[in-house]
């Protein structure tokens, strides 16, 4: 019956334009220049809260806010730049070609700094000719990035051209093992849309963690995303609730339920698929997005979040591990004093700035250390960050945490040793120098 | 048969919004369930996931789920992070479920936390804040600028 409730309204929203027009934005007419000035000021300098609230008006208001933004935007990445990531991400829902042809050499140029919001824009409404120079984003470092680019394959992939839509699969399916879990989950509903449903067994997974960075709660945060998501499929969840344990006995009894639903589901989906395309998503979730075990000892951590070199989960322990990543981390074992020395080194950028726990300016790109307190060995750990706005800052960090970051990135072992198959630990040291270099200054090389 | 498309028409008009827009997630009942057994009296410190109110159903100028307005007006117990734009001696600041949010917050991905007795110093790494939690969405110039806050004395 509900299923019929929901046709029926989706048949009147579709033959009765008028309704949804009325949703729509005051007519752009009624906006004075002034008006859309005074919008692209609150876009580019208001609160964090009202940028996106401004940019999304300028976006409804269409042809008069466009011509002023596009003037704004002159000709240059810099001058394109200064708009600001929350104008930059609504340049594409303008369908103005000027600004896809402004966004276009943004996108490509790693050093730009609001590339997750160009991503966004062009994947608004992206053009059947970009599919190949899309495809080549779905490896980009930057995980917001590879999620758009996702998106914007996925909806040229449904525009009805048959000959494109085969190919999307395998690009989805290859996704399902991105190290981001966001993305992977993404991937899982595109291809569950297209009729594997298989890949929601991956969301299953999720719903079964509990793990955590330090204080971190990544698994609770990705029962969250998880359960939406299926429920924005209609999914029912029988009864799993996000915010309790996944153990507790009415969670536990749930994800039995919906375990045989989403399998159910998926057989009778594959059962309409060509043989070709049948088995596309594998038969078990991979080691990198299955619920991890616990990380016991963690006494270091290095959290780099890079706009332009990507995040970074690093944890040292006890005994000597480093752990990579977060939900089912990948472990590497280093050589035995290691986490000793780097703690010492920690300890003397502790005393090198006592009392001090900040450096920087607010902006996206953030190094967290995290340590234990000097002489406080069971308190909880100091975290010390900086940050940087788009501006460079090359003498950001100070230089006792400079030889204690220089200290870490030399303990990640080499490539030789490393799973080259697994993107989390692939060429990770000269990845990690990278983010470094982009935010508070390159470290020491090894 | 013309008198049957038309009232589906009809039914799929009215029902729309609800249906496609307000579609009743279930979140919540934890609290509820606890103050219906009397754990959680209404002067006691309830201890609420700022991630779940992140994930609670929020549209613009729509009720927020029952579970979040019966929080309205109590004394809860929180975490996050501080919002790492946190300028020092101000008597507000934005509590965060991650301490980076890249200069953009969704209205219903923070609590507006103001201090009573205090006024801010950038405190890395997690807190936990107690104070009297109020919700509901505050405008000013056109905008929605918060839908959660947190009076508290202040800052740990």
């Amino acid at each position: 019956m509900n299923r019929l409730v929901r046709l029926a309204a989706v048949a009147a929203l579709a033959l009765c334009p008028s309704v949804s027009a009325q949703a729509q934005e005051t007519p752009a007419r009624q906006y004075t220049p002034e008006q859309i000035d005074r919008l692209i000021v609150h876009a580019q300098s208001g609160s964090a809260v009202i940028r996106p609230q401004a940019a999304e008006r300028l976006a409804r208001i269409g042809k008069p806010a466009a011509d002023r933004l596009l003037a704004m935007a002159g000709t240059s990445l810099g001058e394109l730049a200064l708009l600001g990531p929350s104008l930059i991400e609504v340049l594409g829902r303008f369908d103005d070609p000027r600004f896809r042809a402004l966004l276009w050499p943004a996108m490509e140029d790693a050093e730009f700094p609001w590339r997750p919001a160009v991503s966004r824009s062009l994947a608004h409404r992206p053009l059947p000719a970009e599919w190949g120079r899309l495809q080549g984003f779905l490896e980009d470092p930057i995980a917001p990035v590879r999620l758009a680019t996702l998106d914007a394959l996925a909806l040229l992939s449904s525009d009805g051209d048959a000959a494109r839509a085969v190919p999307f699969e395998p690009l989805a399916v290859a996704r399902l093992t991105d190290e981001n879990d966001v993305v992977r989950r993404r991937a899982a509903v595109l291809l569950d849309g297209r009729g594997h449903s298989r890949a929601l067994l991956w969301l299953l997974e999720d719903l079964q963690r509990t793990d955590t960075y330090f204080d971190l709660p990544t698994g609770e945060a990705a029962r969250y995303a998880a359960a939406n998501a299926l429920q924005a499929l209609d999914i029912e969840l029988a009864g799993f609730e996000a915010y309790l344990p996944p153990t507790t006995e009415t969670n536990q009894a749930a994800l039995g339920s919906l375990k045989e639903r989403l399998l159910t589901r998926a057989r009778a989906s594959e059962a309409k698929l060509p043989d070709a395309t049948r088995a596309l998503v594998p038969r078990t979730v991979p080691a990198i997005a299955r619920v991890g075990g616990p990380v016991e000892g963690a006494r270091l951590g290095l959290l780099l979040k890079s706009c332009r070199r990507g995040d970074y989960y690093l944890r040292w322990t006890d005994d000597d591990q480093l752990i990579i990543g977060y939900g089912n981390p990948a472990r590497v074992k280093l050589p035995e004093g290691t986490t000793r020395r780097l703690m010492a080194a920690a300890d003397t950028a502790q005393e090198a700035n006592p009392g001090k726990v900040y450096w920087g300016r607010p902006g996206c790109d953030m190094e967290s250390f995290r340590m234990p307190r000097v002489g406080q060995p069971d308190a909880r750990l100091q975290q010390l960050i900086l940050s940087k706005d788009e501006r460079p800052a090359p003498d950001l960090r100070p230089a006792a945490l400079s030889t204690l970051g220089a200290a870490m990135a030399a303990s990640i072992p080499t490539d030789d040793v490393l799973d080259a198959s697994d993107p989390r630990t692939r060429e990770l040291a000269q990845r990690v120098r990278g983010a470094f270099a982009s935010i508070g200054g390159p470290v020491a090389p090894r | 048969m013309p008198f049957l498309v038309l009232l589906l028409l009809i039914g799929g008009v009215i029902a729309a919004p609800g249906v496609l827009l307000d579609r009743s997630w279930k979140v919540g009942g934890q609290v509820q369930a606890a103050m219906e057994r009397g754990e959680a009296p209404s002067n006691e410190v309830v201890e609420v996931s700022i991630l779940r109110l992140k994930n609670a159903r929020y549209r613009k100028g729509r009720s927020l789920p029952e579970w979040v307005q019966e929080l309205d007006g109590k004394k809860i117990s929180l975490w996050g992070y501080m919002a790492i734009g946190t300028l020092e001696g101000l008597g507000e600041f934005e509590l965060v479920p991650e301490s980076c949010e890249c200069g953009k917050s969704k209205v219903n991905h923070f609590v507006q936390v103001t201090l009573d007795d205090d006024v801010t110093r950038f405190i890395p790494g997690r807190i936990t804040l107690v104070g009297t939690f109020s919700c509901g969405e505050v405008e000013e110039d056109g905008f929605i600028t918060s839908v959660y806050r947190l009076s508290t004395d202040q800052l740990p």
